[in-house]
């Protein structure tokens, strides 16, 4: 007889259902939005939400943080805001005895869930403030390291309309988003939905459903999943797809300047591993693949300048792609 | 959770799902591949309709053959589908939408990729799970490709049509295989014929080396095969035309005819006796002989007897005067001193006839041996004039001027005075001997179209003779001299045609003509190899010149 597993794949699609179902109460429709927010939390990874204003981003996370029983912290990105702001910094203060020294006042960083808002209103010196937090997980202060808690994720959002006074997140850090999700319009039904819940007296109120503990053997349970060969073998040669020049899509070579950095095969296996195991099965196939394959790839696409004039998309270049790219 | 689960437990699934698969395969590939071999047989059947390749018969026989090898691949195709487990697991995966799970529980039992104990437990138990609930019937239906077999009907239908509709070019083809044919008979003839010269004793090398030219070159062109018959029939032509040439270089006939005649004047002479049975047997190298033999007893003989001799021999040399200059003077001169009394100058001009009578006699063999060649050629490219044309000509008899049952057999040209057949003789039909040609020997026989009744053949290559045209501006023709004195020997033509031979000419009425050069031309178009654009091109022609019209 064998052991069965501290978690097993049903518990972990029950987990995730039950998150699901709560973040529902708030957050009418966007349901692929919040599977893949979902998805890169279980990965371990951070998720930026593009969309424009008034979509629910923001409630988006915020919700997430009540049923994942999460420290949260909210940080409004503007231009203003200083790194210090984000980090923590040393204050004086008084230690008795007449004696002053520093003591080091963590900011709001030192939190499980980060709701980055618009943040590409920062200053790129606030916002690579936030690269050392987001890769190693910790923070540098006066030449002292501080770890942050876990589980640490980032969920950032960005307006793509409003580019005024705005400061576009360098390539470096936006590689560092395990996930860029984008956040649709939301459908007549949906919008009557909202209107019923949020103008009414009734104010939903969504019920923890997993903790943090969870959440970190969730993750770990995901990364035992088996990745056959020749599917680690078809992400591999996605990602290398994805750059011009022997690509097999003559899109990509028309429209790409740049393709995905090695993070984006990684988040491709990852969110495979995660999409199987919320499918109920204990190995990632090449629909989990293609199910992840336009958050994990879009931001990590530059494009060129023909694709920007002609308004080729990054979707419609991975779809390209998944459509050439041979399975075999 | 089952725990004693194995890889073993998919296996059976692999070969069910296998053999079902063959089995849809089978009913896919194997239409497939009869559908390439039947379209590959109607492209071999419409470019057989345009170029002389194959025969109806032969072009069923390769589409069919074409269609069983398609069938033959498709089925083998078919049946090596699946036969490895890595393939057939990422078949059933791919086929039965198992999401990867059989290739991933293959490589995870193999230790290709890992993951904790248990979790292979799950992940093969899942797999097997699926595995069972693939229903691989309605996943591989046996159907049939109806737009394959629609296809298939298609391509035999034009195979069909192919085969039963008469081809333009097939009477090419079988002409083709057939010039072939004999072109391969004519390589042997031609060898064994290089081998009986060079055997031949009677032949110098030179001579042998003369002989052996024209036939090495004609070989050498029939073997390089794929050749058309007017490239054949050049190519013998050729060889023939040379052998001919030499064999007309070397005849010594006249000669011997008229040493024969001649050497009746030694007959007189108890001592030139011998030298003149020789001469009437025609034996030029005997004939030498006894002059030489003739030298040797000069001092022997009495007075009489030598002056009796040099009377023969100066007579001889008159009378050899017109066919060979050289012995005949060589003999008046030996006549001479012996009339003389100069025994030492007869005998060298005796041995200087004898030695010019030996280089007579060993050009006569190598032209005989030209002519025997000339004629092996001759008889070779009248087999290649008629090889894949036997019927095919259509018939005009009856229906000519000039044919048998119409002007009367004696109308023919080529045959006799009297109505005869035609005689044949030794230059029968032979090109290169039409009338008037210098050298060419009797009249008789020489005329186009000897008739197949009188035992001669109608020659491959229409020469006709050349003839005076009656009020016309004609041709001149040079008649032979013996015409002069024995107007028989030249045919009807002389016979029938009001002149005294004064200005060596002769006119023939041009009905006559008409009939005749007609006659001969359909003649020539039923039996010998014409060019099949150029037959109604000569029948037109002759019928614009019908007086009848």
């Amino acid at each position: 007889m064998i052991d069965q597993p501290q978690l097993s794949v049903a518990d972990f699609r029950q987990t995730t259902g039950a998150i699901e179902a709560e973040v529902g109460k708030m957050i009418v429709g966007q349901r692929d939005v919040i599977r893949m927010v979902l998805l890169a939390i279980l990965a371990g990874g951070h998720a930026l939400l593009e969309g424009v204003p008034g979509l629910g981003k923001t409630m988006l996370i915020r919700t997430l943080s009540q049923v994942l029983e999460l420290d949260f912290s909210r940080i409004q990105f503007t231009p203003d805001l200083m790194p210090a702001d984000i980090t923590g910094t040393e204050i004086m203060e008084e230690q008795g005895g007449g004696r002053r020294g520093f003591r080091f006042q963590p900011g709001p960083i030192f939190a499980n869930l980060i709701l980055a808002d618009e943040i590409n209103r920062a200053t790129p010196k606030t916002q690579s403030a936030m690269l050392e937090a987001m890769q190693e997980m910790t923070i540098t202060v006066a030449n002292e390291t501080y770890p942050l808690p876990r589980p640490f994720f980032v969920l950032a959002t960005q307006n793509p309309l409003e580019m005024e006074g705005t400061y576009p997140l360098p390539e470096a850090q936006l590689d560092r988003f395990l996930f860029k999700v984008d956040v649709r319009f939301p459908s007549a039904e949906e919008l009557n939905e909202i209107l019923r819940r949020t103008t009414g007296d009734e104010t939903p109120d969504p019920g923890p459903a997993a903790s943090g503990a969870q959440i970190l053997a969730m993750q770990q349970l995901a990364r035992q999943v088996p990745v056959a060969t020749h599917v680690a073998d078809y992400i591999s040669r996605l990602v290398v797809a994805t750059h011009p020049g022997s690509s097999p899509s003559a899109l990509v070579n028309r429209a790409v300047r740049y393709g995905s950095s090695p993070r984006g095969a990684q988040a491709l296996v990852l969110g495979a591993k995660i999409s199987a195991l919320l499918d109920g099965r204990y190995n990632a196939s090449f629909e989990d693949v293609a199910a992840v394959a336009r958050p994990a790839l879009r931001h990590r696409l530059i494009l060129n300048f023909e694709a920007q004039a002609n308004q080729i998309s990054p979707d419609q270049i991975i779809d390209d792609l998944l459509a050439v790219l041979s399975r075999d | 959770m089952q725990t004693d689960i194995g890889i073993e437990d998919l296996r059976p699934y692999f070969r069910r799902w296998g053999k079902r698969r063959r089995l849809s395969a089978l009913l896919l590939w194997g239409p497939r591949g009869l559908q390439a071999g039947l379209l590959a047989g109607v492209v071999v059947a419409a470019v057989a309709r345009f170029r002389p390749l194959l025969t109806n018969d032969e072009v069923g026989l390769v589409g069919m053959i074409a269609a069983g090898i398609g069938l033959a691949f498709g089925a083998i195709w078919a049946l090596l589908q699946g036969r490895n487990l890595d393939e057939q697991a990422r078949f059933a995966d791919r086929a039965f939408g198992l999401r990867e799970r059989m290739v991933t529980a293959l490589q995870l039992a193999r230790g290709q990729i890992n993951a904790p104990g248990e979790w292979q437990v799950h992940q093969l138990a899942d797999s097997v799970s699926a595995a069972r609930d693939v229903d691989e019937k309605a996943a591989l239906p046996l159907a049939l490709n109806l737009q394959d077999w629609a296809v298939i009907l298609m391509a035999v239908v034009l195979l069909a049509a192919a085969v039963i509709i008469p081809n333009p070019v097939e009477a090419a083809v079988r002409e083709a295989r057939a010039v072939q044919a004999v072109v391969e008979e004519q390589i042997a003839a031609l060898e064994a014929l290089q081998e009986e010269i060079r055997a031949d004793p009677a032949l110098t090398e030179a001579q042998q080396e003369e002989l052996l030219r024209p036939l090495a070159e004609a070989l050498q062109t029939l073997r390089e095969g794929d050749l058309t018959r007017e490239e054949a029939l050049a190519a013998l032509s050729a060889a023939e035309g040379e052998l001919r040439e030499l064999a007309g270089e070397n005849d010594t006939r006249t000669l011997r005819e008229q040493l024969a005649e001649a050497g009746q004047a030694l007959t007189g002479s108890e001592s030139g006796r011998p030298a003149a049975e020789a001469m009437e047997a025609q034996d030029l190298a005997a004939a030498a002989e006894r002059l030489g033999e003739l030298a040797s007893q000069l001092p022997g003989l009495p007075v009489e007897e030598r002056e009796a001799l040099g009377r023969s021999l100066s007579e001889m040399g008159r009378e050899l005067q017109g066919s060979d200059p050289q012995l005949a003077e060589q003999l008046a001169a030996a006549g001479t001193a012996l009339q003389q009394g100069d025994l030492e100058a007869a005998r060298e001009a005796l041995e200087a006839a004898q030695a010019t009578l030996e280089e007579r006699a060993q050009a006569g063999a190598a032209g005989e041996a030209a002519q025997s060649a000339a004629e092996a050629l001759a008889e070779g490219r009248q087999e290649v004039a008629r090889a894949g044309e036997i019927g095919e000509a259509p018939s005009v008899e009856g229906n000519q001027p000039g044919q048998p049952g119409a002007a009367g057999a004696g109308q023919q040209p080529g045959q006799g005075q009297t109505g005869q057949p035609g005689q044949p003789g030794t230059q029968s039909g032979q090109p290169g001997t039409a009338p008037g040609q210098p050298g060419g020997g009797s009249q008789q026989g020489q005329l186009p179209g000897g008739g197949t009744e009188g035992g001669g053949h109608v020659d491959s290559v229409f020469a006709p003779p050349l003839r005076d045209l009656s009020g016309f501006e004609g041709v001149d023709v040079e008649l032979p001299a013996e015409c002069r004195d024995r107007p028989e020997s030249c045919g009807f033509l002389l016979d029938q045609t009001p002149t005294d031979f004064t200005d060596e000419r002769s006119i023939v009425p041009y009905e006559q003509v008409y009939r005749e050069y007609a006659s001969t031309a359909y003649e020539a178009l039923n039996e010998d190899y014409v060019p099949l654009g150029m037959k109604n091109f000569v029948r037109d022609y002759f019928s614009s010149l019908d007086p009848g019209r």
